[in-house]
């Protein structure tokens, strides 16, 4: 048994949470769960401080956490982020996986119910286009030259346990599978529904995408700092996993970006655990101990403490 | 062999109503709302074992029938005690009153560029516009399935 009696935790919020969610936050760490220290901080502290770690000589990053709920566009400057230069563009994994369940559910079989399955599908089968309108060319031509188009097996929880994708080799284009098995056929929507991170504008959703929002967040700050966040651009949450993220985000800030200034996107080894590895790494540091909030601290002083020592 | 007539789709002018920009801009907010919903359903991939190295761990069973029947119950109670959702504690903290940078002054403002349209029933890039509702589609035979499926099928 774990006593959380003399434990800390580090645990993250998103930027700019609200306070009543905050306070609650405080009251279940201290005083349902009783642990000897907090610290309440948001993701992209952790991530800053494991790449300011893993850089040392660097001063300034730019962090880009695209999770489930949003994507958050975060500059860091020696450790502490620049409030000003925070933009938040409300798409994520969420909303993706949502349209595609909507699309699906019109255009083949309907899986409105079928949230965590037609997930799957997202991660297996989409992936970030290089050339939206090429590709868009490809996935309406016919049979074997269509090279977008894949077919998805669907779990029966009988006995395909988890959904695949079929390999091309054993793709029919022409006729139907004579086996049992529930088929999606996708085309376009493998590319189109990771292109709502770039341009939100597709459905409607009236904000700019990830490279427009970057350039906004950075043209925001000083201007003899601009140069440094645009060469250390740091890439985390799920959303970052797609195939072909990290070059299509690339090229977009180098159309965007003035000539002179080079930009250098950074997607590390694993997006997900890229600030927890972070958290880790703090957790090692010699000024955690002042970081944190204690039980005693608390207990005495109430929320107003936690409010001045963490920056959420 | 005999030819089937092509659908025409040109109506009889009067004969379809006309959403005015209010209802289709009231029936875009709605469908950008249903896209923020959360869905909470049971995962059916979570019994499996998770892939790579752990799986040959043991499997912890007897403690995970209590705990499972505790976080049902628990999910319930707060569901029902705290119905305070999204919009509501954004009204209540305030910010108006706050300094900036706050959550609301953090949101991306819109983008310059101008919004690229797709077919709703097919998803390709679309040229054409619904006359009645606003919705785009990319040929005739498109046009011809949103107007027996989606159109005005639901309204506002």
């Amino acid at each position: 048994m774990l006593e959380l009696y003399d434990i800390s935790i580090i645990i993250t919020e998103p930027y700019f949470n609200f306070t009543s969610i905050q306070e609650s936050m405080n009251e279940i760490l201290f005083e349902e769960y009783q642990f000897q220290s907090a610290l309440r901080i948001n993701a992209g502290s952790l991530s800053a401080h494991h790449y300011f770690h893993s850089k040392p000589s660097e001063l300034c990053c730019l962090v880009v956490d695209s999770g489930f709920s949003f994507t958050h566009i975060v500059p860091y400057c020696r450790s502490k982020k620049l409030k000003e230069g925070i933009r938040r563009i409300n798409v994520g994994g969420k909303l993706l996986t949502n349209h595609l369940k909507e699309i699906i559910s019109y255009r083949q079989l309907h899986v409105m119910d079928e949230t965590h399955v037609i997930n799957q599908v997202k991660e297996d089968v989409c992936y970030v286009s290089q050339h939206f309108y090429k590709d868009m060319e490809v996935a309406q031509m016919k049979g074997e030259e269509n090279s977008v188009m894949r077919d998805y097996v669907l779990p029966d929880f009988s006995s395909i346990k988890k959904g695949f994708c079929k390999p091309r080799e054993e793709m029919l284009f022409s006729g139907k599978y004579k086996t049992g098995e529930q088929i999606l056929r996708l085309t376009n929507e493998r590319f189109a529904v990771p292109e709502m991170l770039f341009h939100p504008s597709d459905i409607g959703i009236q904000e700019m995408g990830i490279p427009e929002a970057i350039v906004h967040s950075i043209q925001s700050l000083p201007e003899d700092m601009q140069a440094h966040f645009y060469q250390n651009i740091v890439l985390t949450g799920g959303n970052t996993l797609f195939p072909g993220f990290r070059e299509r985000l690339e090229a977009e800030l180098r159309s965007l970006v003035p000539a002179d200034l080079p930009v250098s996107v950074l997607l590390p080894a694993n997006p997900i655990c890229y600030s927890w590895e972070g958290g880790k790494l703090l957790a090692h540091n010699p000024d955690y101990d002042e970081m944190v909030v204690t039980r005693d601290d608390y207990e005495e002083n109430g929320h107003c403490i936690c409010e001045e020592n963490f920056d959420i | 062999m005999v030819l089937e007539k092509k659908v025409s789709a040109r109506v009889e002018a009067g004969q379809r109503r006309v959403l005015d920009e209010a209802t289709r801009q009231r029936r875009l907010t709605r469908q950008l709302e249903a896209l923020e919903k959360d869905n909470f359903q049971d995962d059916p991939l979570s019994s499996l074992p998770p892939p790579g190295p752990t799986a040959r761990l043991p499997a912890f069973s007897e403690t995970e029938e209590p705990e499972k029947k505790k976080r049902k119950t628990r999910g319930d109670h707060f569901k029902q005690r705290f119905r305070k959702n999204f919009t509501t504690l954004l009204e209540e903290e305030n910010l108006s009153e706050k300094p900036e940078p706050n959550y609301l002054s953090a949101a991306a403002p819109p983008s310059p560029l101008p919004p690229r349209h797709f077919c709703c029933v097919c998803g390709f890039p679309s040229h054409y516009t619904c006359t009645t509702c606003g919705g785009r589609y990319c040929s005739s035979r498109c046009l011809c399935t949103h107007r027996e499926t989606r159109c005005l099928k639901w309204t506002l």
